[in-house]
Order: structure tokens, then sequence, then C-alpha cells
């Protein structure tokens, strides 16, 4: 089996995956959350911006410089499947607080793992088409949980606009630049099938992605008062989810966006990462990718000190994975003219 | 086919893994509907939880036979919140489920220590603990204000807190204020939360300072606001001050003022609005509220109405500012005139709260007719 994607696909499966994976670091993942992060969210995309135009022009594995594309999917893969096991922990740490009995970890992860499993064997367009309906129905469903928390939002909530300063916008800008390159690998392995045709724009596609990102963010911001101590995790998703106000039986459009989001996420990074494993050695089945990545995604969240590991690697992951990539752009703008992608 | 019956059977595995195989039984379950914690006489933190009592004696009593109480009570200490929170657990013979308390009730000695702002962010984090529970700030001990209140109306103790609370928020009695709220100002940049004040009234009788006299088959009582600075209890407001408080907070949909023997409805135009100016040297804080008069049959002196509520405004604002608690959202506001967050904070604005001059503006508008 070989997994592939269209780049009609694609497209939305990374939008999907970019909005959500800057929402759950900004407002979630990444400490306490302060009154810049919508800012930081815009200002994090505008690097990202040429680094897209960068991987678009580049493939993997017929590029002329063949070592350049094996060291950017080698350092692709591992980005993105250790991103799809920071979300599986965040999936772990969220279920755990929603599940009332003490179950064990190893029950919470393993149904995650199982569908993001079987999306993957599913194939690339069945999880980029999948990510085409969310997009459309996730609107719907944040208007629900607006109207319902319409009460509780306090614009004035978002002074001082600058939270704690330009210095801590732009280290936020420098991670939410990072989250991107996980959420947009799967660009990196995409067909382009229809090379005559309208081709759809990514940079607007991931500027627009950004711009959903902190437009989210405001609301989050608006729901809770910026703060001088730092909420515990729990708490920071237990506001999240319900605002710490919302009845019982209102919080269901939440946690079902922010499950279903997490899904979307979770499988595409997985599936980018199994496509870059199978372009790394071809001989491999698509199926035995899926469960190799799958199975690091599941085993890593278990692992002492990962979180923090990652944590320190963030700010870097940009820089690192854009070097390569404006390498490989430049020596296929050379050999090729920047007409054809390395795997057309 | 095949896939599809592959496809099936993972969905089907799915909720047989996460949670659902270990169900929790509602008769294994002890659900707190109200958490009372006082300062016992030792020094540690005497936590009491009432809980629906569960079989033939609760179902009895659940429909309003008086041989007995529908609910347990019980009662623990230790030095810590998670400590008594173990002490619970073993104290009660069911597993203790937090997710569905309505109220949680603290002591006014409680809530004014140093320790209380701590106290407070463990209960909101503690894991389940439904954090849109109201909270209520008592006048003496928390355990006798609990044990006061029993089911009055309906059969059920939590939808009479529901029912009853929410009917007191909407006049204005009470402030609308629920746990979490309280934690999130608490530890907010802005003004200070409140809570519900409550108390345990003995007299059946009871005549406040406004000459209301009230009959009422309950003992608990929750009429106006508890105040709150950096966390901690600091003063408790009474009814007419709690209405003007909800009024300048925007909760109110109508002001019942007594004037001259009589009571006359009220209703904000539109919300207060709320001005801070900063100067060099002064902060001066604008208030301004519009009200129309809801019946047209008032033939009294406006201008006087109008200065008596002003002046209860101008009254509550220079108490509130002389005890430092900010429960208007003058904060909010005044925040607005900095960049960023280091700024605002450096700024200190407790202290120039308390220093501040403040200009208020009410407009009396006559009814409408439809």
């Amino acid at each position: 089996m070989k997994l592939s994607i269209s780049r009609d696909a694609a497209l939305p499966a990374a939008f999907v995956a970019a909005v959500t994976r800057i929402f759950i670091d900004l407002a979630l993942d990444g400490g306490p959350v302060h009154n810049g992060v919508w800012i930081a969210a815009l200002l994090g995309a505008l690097p990202v911006l040429p680094y897209l135009v960068c991987l678009d022009m580049v493939g993997v594995g017929k590029c002329r410089y063949a070592t350049v594309g094996r060291l950017l999917a080698g350092l692709l893969l591992a980005a993105t499947a250790l991103d799809g096991a920071r979300i599986v922990s965040v999936v772990l740490r969220a279920s755990g607080f929603l599940v009332l009995d003490p179950v064990s970890p190893f029950m919470l992860v393993l149904p995650v793992v199982l569908a993001a499993l079987w999306c993957t064997c599913r194939n690339g367009d069945a999880i980029g088409y999948a990510a085409m309906l969310w997009r459309r129905a996730f609107p719907a469903l944040m208007l629900v949980v607006m109207i319902l928390q319409w009460r509780h939002y306090r614009p004035q909530w978002l002074r001082p606009w600058l939270g704690n300063g330009w210095g801590e916008i732009a280290g936020e800008a420098i991670r939410t630049a990072g989250c991107y390159v996980p959420a947009t690998s799967v660009l990196l392995i995409c067909r382009h099938d229809d090379e005559t045709g309208k081709r759809p724009f990514t940079v607007a596609w991931i500027a627009l992605a950004s711009a959903v990102a902190s437009l989210l963010l405001v609301f989050r911001l608006m729901m809770t008062p910026s703060g001088t101590n730092d909420m515990a995790w729990i708490t920071r998703l237990d506001a999240l989810l319900t605002n710490g106000r919302a009845p019982l039986y209102l919080q269901l459009p939440m946690i079902v966006a922010f499950f279903v989001g997490l899904m979307h996420l979770l499988a595409c990074e997985c599936f980018a990462a199994a496509a870059l494993l199978q372009r790394l050695i071809p001989r491999l089945n698509g199926r035995v990718c899926a469960g190799i990545v799958i199975l690091i995604c599941a085993v890593l969240p278990f692992v002492r000190s990962f979180r923090s590991m990652l944590d320190r690697a963030m700010p870097w992951l940009f820089i690192a994975a854009a070097l390569p990539v404006a390498l490989a752009a430049l020596s296929q703008f050379h050999f090729n003219g920047g007409k054809r992608s390395c795997e057309s | 086919m095949r896939k599809l019956m592959a496809a099936a059977l993972i969905a089907m595995l799915c909720p047989l893994l996460c949670g659902c195989q270990d169900t929790g039984e509602v008769e294994n379950q002890a659900y707190v509907l109200v958490l009372a914690l006082d300062r016992s006489g030792d020094g540690a933190l005497a936590l009491t939880a009432r809980v629906p009592r569960i079989g033939k004696g609760g179902e009895k009593d659940g429909k309003g036979d008086s041989g007995g109480s529908s609910y347990l009570t019980f009662s623990v200490s230790a030095a810590s919140w998670s400590g008594a929170l173990d002490e619970l657990q073993w104290a009660t013979p069911r597993r203790i489920n937090l997710s569905h308390i309505e109220m949680i009730v603290v002591s006014r000695d409680l809530a004014a220590e140093p320790s209380f702002p701590a106290l407070m962010n463990a209960i909101a984090q503690t894991p389940h603990l439904y954090a849109n529970a109201r909270f209520v700030v008592c006048r003496d001990s928390a355990r006798a204000f609990l044990e006061a209140g029993d089911t009055v109306i309906g059969t059920r103790l939590s939808a009479e807190i529901q029912a009853m609370l929410s009917q007191y928020a909407s006049q204005g009695f009470i402030p609308d204020a629920c746990l979490a709220d309280a934690c999130y100002c608490a530890n907010g940049i802005y003004g200070d939360p409140v809570a519900i004040w409550g108390y345990v009234e003995e007299e059946v009788t009871e005549s406040g300072p406004s000459q209301r006299v009230m009959e009422s088959p309950m003992g608990q009582r929750f009429r106006g606001a508890a105040l709150f600075q950096d966390g901690r209890f600091v003063k408790a407001l009474d009814v007419d001050e709690t209405r003007l408080l909800n009024l300048i907070c925007g909760q109110t949909a109508t002001l019942s003022w007594a004037w001259r023997g009589d009571t006359i409805e009220l209703m904000p135009v539109t919300p207060a609005r709320k001005k801070v100016d900063i100067d060099a040297d002064s902060v001066t804080l604008n208030l301004s509220v519009a009200l129309r008069l809801t019946a047209s049959a008032f033939r009294g002196d406006t201008v006087a109405l109008v200065a008596s509520v002003k002046n209860s405004i101008a009254e509550l604002t220079a108490s509130c500012q002389r005890s430092g608690c900010d429960p208007f959202g003058f904060a909010e506001s005044a925040a607005g005139h900095f960049a960023t967050v280091p700024g605002w904070l450096a700024f200190g604005w407790h202290e120039r709260y308390r220093r501040a001059r403040i200009n208020v503006d009410v407009t009396l508008s006559a009814a409408t007719n439809p």
C-alpha cells in the first residue's frame, strides 16, 4: 500500500491541523495565557509564508540533491511524529480530566490511537476530505458555542492589548511558527495531479488558518481575565471547555469541537509522518509505516521528560525545518526553473 | 463489506475501552450537593458535605414526609483541603462525587484568612469539581448554615438551591456569583471577586434595616454580597447596597428603590457606563447610570429621587474605596490605558483606587407608555 494524498485533500488537512495546533499550543499547552497571544498567532504566520512557498516547490524522493531531500524528509518525519505524540499526550490528559472514574492511561490512549491508525490506513484523501467536511461543520458548531457563551464574553479582558509585552509576543510567535512545521508537513508529500488546472494558493490557505486561530484566541481571552498567577493545565482546560461556568448540558458543543479537532490534527500528522517514512524507506508497506508511527505516538507520552524536551525544542523547530526547505527549494529553482516539483 | 465490518467492530470496541469498562453506578456515588468549610478550634479545616440519601428513607422523605431528612451530612477535619477530601472519602460509605455541587459555603472567618486565596485555588482546581457552584460566604459557622437548610420546595435540594438563588439573583438581592468567577477574579489582574452573603436567622420573623418584615420557614438567608480584596473577604453589603452593585455591574434588569415609604421600580436604560481618567498624579472614576421609571403613575419629585439614588451610589463606592476593593469593574476600564500587563501592575491600581475621585451621574427618564 502506498500512502499518498492529493493536493486538493492535503490543503484542508493542513488548514485544520494548523488551526488546531496553534490554538492548542497558545491557549492550553504553552503555559499561562496572556493577552497578546492572538497577536503572536498572526505574527507567527509571517515567516511561515515564504517557508510554505518553498515547501510547495520541493518534493522528497527525486530531488537533484538527494541528501538534502532525505535530510528534509527525516527532519519533518521526526518533528511530525514527535508532535503526534504530543497531541496524544494532550488527549490523554484531557480525557483523564473528563472521565469521572480513574482509568488506566493505557485505556485512555488506546481508542484514539486505534482511530488514528484506522484513519492513516484509509490513506490521505480520506483524511483530507474528512478535514474538508470538518472545516464546514466547525464554524456552525462554534456559532452554537458563541451563542451559548455570549453573555460571558468580556471584551474588556482583552486589555492591556500587548499582554506581557513584545518580548513575550515574539517568543510565542516563534513557537507558533514551529507549530506550522508538523501541521503542514503533509504538503511536502502531496500529489500534484493537475499541474495545468487552477491550483489552490497554499499561502492564502495558511494565512487564513492563522487568522482563524487568532480569532479563536480572541474569544478564548474574553472568557477569563488575564491572570497574574499561572493557572494549572487542568484549570486552563476547564476554562477552555466549560468557561468554568457553563452548565453541564451546555458543555457538549465545546467538548465535541475540542476532541474532533484534536482527532483531525492527530490523523493528519500521523499520516504525514507515515508517508514521509515510506518516502525514506520505499520498500516499507504503508500499513507498516502507519503502525510504526502510531506506536511511537502511543509510547512517547509515557516517557518521562518527553514534554519538557519537546518544549525546549519547539522554538528551534521552525529554523531547523526552514533551512533545508530553503536549500531544497533553491536547488529545485536552479535546476528546474521552479516550474516542477521534484516528484512530478 | 469486510472493511465495513472491521470499522464497525473498532467503533464498537472504543466505548468499551475508555472508562465504560468500570461503570460507576449511581447507587455507588455520594453526590455532594453542598460543601461547607470552617476553621475549627484547633486550627484544622472543617469540611461538611451534604449528600442525598439513597434508599427507602430517601424516597419517603423526598415526597415531603417530615419524618427525617432526605440528605446525609458528613463532617471531617484535616490540616489541608486535600487532607479533608481524603478524610471525607473515608467517612462516606459511597464514592465521593463532586461533579454536581450546587453551593460552596465558607465561613466569614475562614474567608478573611490570609491563606484563603490559596485554599480557593485548591478547591477550584480539584478534579471533577463543578466550578459553576454558587459561592457563599456566611456570617457565622458554615456548618450551622448548611444544617439550617433543607428541602422546602419540590423534592430535591439541588433543584431548590438552583431555583432559589436564580430568583434572588434576578431580583438583585444577591450577586450572580459562582466559584469559577470568584477564582478567576481573585487570580486576575482586574477587579475583585464577590460572593453571596448568607446567614442563619433563628427568629422566624425578620425586621431588616429598611423596615422590611419577613416570615419564612427557612432558617437560611441569602441576602447581600460578600466583597473580597486580594482574594480575602473584607466586608459584606446589605440587600440595598447589593442591588446598587448589581445595577452598576449590569447584572440586574430592575431596581426596586425604597423611597419615602414607597417602593419604586426603576429599570436601567443601558448598562452603567464606567470610565476612568488617569492623570499624572490622580485617578478619576466616572460612573454614569441611566434609569427609567417602569410605571407612568409616579407623580413624585423626580429630582429628589435621582438625588437619593445618586447619594446611595456615592456612599457605596466611597465605602468600597475605603476597603480597597473594586467589585464594580473600574479596573477593567483603567487597564485599557496601558499597553502591557507589567505596566498596568506597576501602576498599583488598588492604592490609586482608594484615593480616586468619583463622579456619579444618574439620569431618570419617564416611563414610556406602550
